[in-house]
């Protein structure tokens, strides 16, 4: 395999495992949240918030296979080493998996944040707090795997 | 700016003067009561209006339900009912929530009657629905002739998947199961019956739920010697009966909102009524007298002595209470600020010893919500929107704070993005160059600087809880040994940040200096965490270990630091996505040309861009309400408040306006 195709394949696992967590974790919430939503409609957009949370893994999966394209220039059919392609494989692993298992976790603790403000709905600025908790590690991937991209393209 | 404090209060009147008493301080609406009473002397009359309570609730969802829509823009404004407090009793007052409540229920009680028929029709239609070509009749499908029945049948679908299941349970006493086509052959579903003793009633349906999905009870009326096929038709003209029946009396359901509007005023009557006599349940009670206990503004005591000066047989005591953590508080911020108190309410209220956070985060809150969107056409979009709600809408109380937010992180978006040139996620090299000569920094190129700058932005913010938590001590404490303990930490934190700088730029240029004088600072720091941070009180050999114990704890600020580089990677989310839906765009205009093509990328850039523009704001929302709460409050903010709640009207329904002339 050439170097691109390293690079390819990163950004496409990247963008996957981001896309497969969030689906998950999303439709963890909403099963929980439909469920609260048929005794209380009212708590819609509560309920909203907490669902859509683990939704962002998603979209940094989506960015680093983003930065991928736009780094290495991939419409434009560039030469990229073996080496090269390998580092931003790695880099692209590392956003895949912590996206990926993030998310999933995050869809647990909307599920409970959903149960919380389903009997305390006036608790929701701290319901949605435990939820953003577990987005800390999500954002520490996303950061290590954008450096790693840097890291690559300077070895360019 | 800050918080508003609270005196304590307490209230001698007579027994009997006692309830108007009440009713005047609650048109004052200056205290807040506690509760000091042991046992509740109003029991009896509180349920009785929690009794008319419920049931005006019962009939306001009732007759809701059956309101036309309102626009999107009606749903935002404040549609409360202005009424002067004469009228507002008086059709509180005159309303026969009872008589209305019965003929409602009943009304509700019929349609879901309606209702199970109906599910029941549709039930047999469905499952009688494979027989409807032949001409057979009940009798001809279930095994017994006879017209008087001491039998329940019941029809369901049995699920292909569940057919051992009922095989294994079929040996209930009194009960018989059969398939209405044969079995055999047959891969789907397959209609059953089930024929049962009413003993057996119960333990049949169980398992029927066990095995399928739709199943019916033959009522009584079906006539078991009709061939399926009239029977059917018969049921279709009852079906069609049965919606008719079920419109007529959801038309007399929706007449009965000409009483909505009193019905919601006098929720809010009775609601204030029920806390009024809450409040006189707070009491403690001798034969002739009542005792008060409760909080008054320290601005409202002039009001309140006003108050007493007319009512002689009043005894009134107001002093400053031993505890002042009990004391409740009222958040007053400058208009800039007001709009923000949610996020402290939704936190929870600061006691009285506390300082009130909400103006030392609103800015930060604002900055990280500009650089989490990072758009300055989202921030134009935003900001547009936020003037226009508050200057032509007359919003909802609840939706005014979100207009502000929406107004202001707009404008921080908007900035942020202006100096990023990011507008709708054009690519820069077709932005005209008075709008790139804005620009101090590319996102996507400058990812380290953007870094540098979230993780700056988060010490500088963390630093400023960390003071404030020492001015709390000292303030509360009422000395300045709280500075000695605590200023290691700044101390420290700042050494960090500059070491850190220059050990990044290899102490180059004027990070030489700094270098030098931040491992200083480490130093110095780190020494005054060792030997003060535990507390001057407790002995020396044991201050050195909890010192170095705290050293070791202020690890975890690298963790609170970190946190901040969210707002970099949410900062470019946004970009990136609004790159993608301007590239898909632009594809469709390669594939299908100027005109097809154009018209889809009009379309693909409208709904992209909302759909993007609505999932960043919800996390630029969430991550610096997170910011607030987890890295900033830990540093100074305790909550455990409560909010000053007078005794008056509640006004969720009405709004009380002075009288009309």
């Amino acid at each position: 395999m050439e170097g691109i195709q390293w690079a390819l394949l990163g950004g496409s696992i990247a963008a996957a495992g981001g896309a497969i967590g969030s689906a998950i974790g999303v439709a963890r919430a909403s099963q929980t949240g439909t469920g609260v939503l048929s005794e209380e409609p009212d708590k819609f957009g509560s309920v909203l918030i907490l669902t859509v949370l683990p939704g962002t893994q998603g979209f940094y999966g989506f960015i680093t296979a983003m930065l991928v394209w736009v780094f290495f220039n991939l419409a434009g059919a560039p030469k990229i080493p073996v080496g090269t392609g390998l580092n931003v494989f790695a880099a692209c692993i590392v956003v895949a998996l912590g996206e990926c298992f993030s998310a999933i976790a995050q869809g647990w603790a909307s599920q409970a944040a959903i149960q919380f403000i389903a009997r305390r709905g006036e608790q929701i600025g701290k319901a949605v707090i435990f939820p953003a908790l577990v987005e800390t590690y999500a954002v520490t991937s996303l950061v290590i795997g954008i450096f790693y991209l840097l890291a690559a393209r300077a070895s360019l | 700016m800050g918080l508003e404090k609270s005196l304590k209060v307490t209230l001698i009147v007579s027994k009997e003067d006692c309830e108007n008493v009440l009713g005047e301080l609650r048109e004052l609406s200056i205290l807040h009561f506690e509760n000091i009473s042991e046992y509740e002397s109003v029991r009896s009359e509180v349920e009785e209006l929690e009794q008319i309570i419920a049931r005006a609730r019962f009939i306001r969802k009732s007759l809701s339900t059956y309101q036309p829509r309102k626009g999107f823009l009606k749903f935002l404004e404040d549609d409360r009912i202005e009424v002067d407090r004469e009228e507002f009793i008086r059709r509180a007052q005159n309303i026969n929530i009872e008589k209305i409540y019965t003929e409602v229920s009943g009304l509700e009680e019929e349609i879901l009657a309606a209702k199970k028929d109906l599910e029941e029709i549709e039930g047999l239609i469905s499952l009688l629905g494979v027989f409807a070509g032949e001409k057979i009749t009940l009798f001809d499908i279930l095994p017994f002739k006879q017209t008087k029945r001491h039998f329940q049948v019941c029809l369901f679908l049995l699920k292909s998947t569940k057919r051992k299941t009922l095989k294994a349970s079929e040996n209930i006493k009194l009960a018989e199961f059969f398939p209405l086509v044969p079995e055999e052959g047959k891969n789907g579903d397959i209609p059953y019956a089930a024929i049962c003793h009413y003993e057996a009633v119960d333990e049949v349906e169980k398992l029927i739920k066990q095995v399928s999905d739709a199943f019916v009870t033959v009522p009584e009326s079906a006539k078991l010697d009709m061939s399926i096929r009239d029977y059917l038709l018969e049921l279709e003209k009852k079906k069609k009966d049965t919606f008719n029946k079920i419109d007529k009396l959801r038309e007399r359901l929706t007449s009965y909102a000409v009483y909505l509007p009193d019905i919601e005023i006098a929720l809010d009557y009775f609601e204030s009524e029920l806390k009024r006599k809450q409040t006189r349940g707070y009491a403690i009670e001798t034969q002739k007298a009542t005792l008060f206990s409760g909080w008054i503004l320290e601005n409202e005591i002039e009001r309140f002595k006003e108050y007493l000066n007319s009512r002689p047989y009043i005894h009134a005591d107001i002093f400053e209470p031993e505890n002042w953590t009990d004391a409740p508080v009222k958040l007053k911020n400058s208009r800039w600020t007001k709009p923000m108190e949610f996020i402290t309410e939704l936190y929870g209220y600061p006691s009285a010893t506390e300082v009130d956070p909400t103006p030392l985060f609103s800015p930060w809150f604002l900055i990280f919500f500009g650089l989490c969107l990072n758009d300055a056409g989202y921030g134009f979009i935003l900001m547009t929107l936020g003037f226009l709600s508050l200057r032509y809408l007359k919003l909802k109380k609840t939706l005014l704070s979100f207009a502000h937010i929406a107004l202001w992180g707009g404008v921080a978006a908007f900035i942020s993005g202006v100096l990023t040139a990011t507008y709708f996620s054009i690519e820069p090299s077709i932005l005209p160059e008075p709008l790139l000569k804005l620009r101090i920094m590319d996102p996507l190129n400058d990812v380290t600087l953007f870094l540098v700058i979230s993780l700056l932005l988060g010490i500088i913010h963390l630093i400023i809880g960390i003071v404030t938590g020492i001015y709390n001590r000292i303030k509360v404490e009422g000395t300045i040994v709280p500075l000695l303990e605590e200023s290691g930490k700044v101390i420290l934190f700042v050494g960090a940040t500059g070491w850190a700088a220059s050990y990044l730029s290899d102490y180059k240029g004027v990070f030489g200096p700094v270098g030098a004088i931040s491992e200083k600072m480490l130093i110095a720091g780190a020494v005054l965490i060792v030997f003060f941070s535990a507390g001057l009180g407790t002995g020396f050999i044991r201050r050195i270990f909890s010192g170095l114990y705290n050293l070791y704890g202020m690890s975890s600020y690298v963790g609170d630091v970190v946190s901040y580089a969210r707002l970099m990677a949410l900062g470019l989310t946004s970009g990136l996505i609004g790159m993608a839906i301007n590239v898909l765009a632009g594809i469709s205009i390669d594939m299908l040309g100027y005109i097809a093509g154009g018209i889809f990328a009009v379309i693909i850039l409208i709904f992209g861009h909302i759909f993007n523009l609505a999932m960043n704001l919800i996390s630029s929302f969430v991550h610096p309400l997170r910011l607030q709460y987890v890295e900033f409050f830990k540093q100074f903010y305790a909550d455990g408040g409560k909010s000053f709640e007078p005794l008056s009207w509640q006004e969720k329904y009405v709004k009380l306006v002075e009288e009309r002339r």
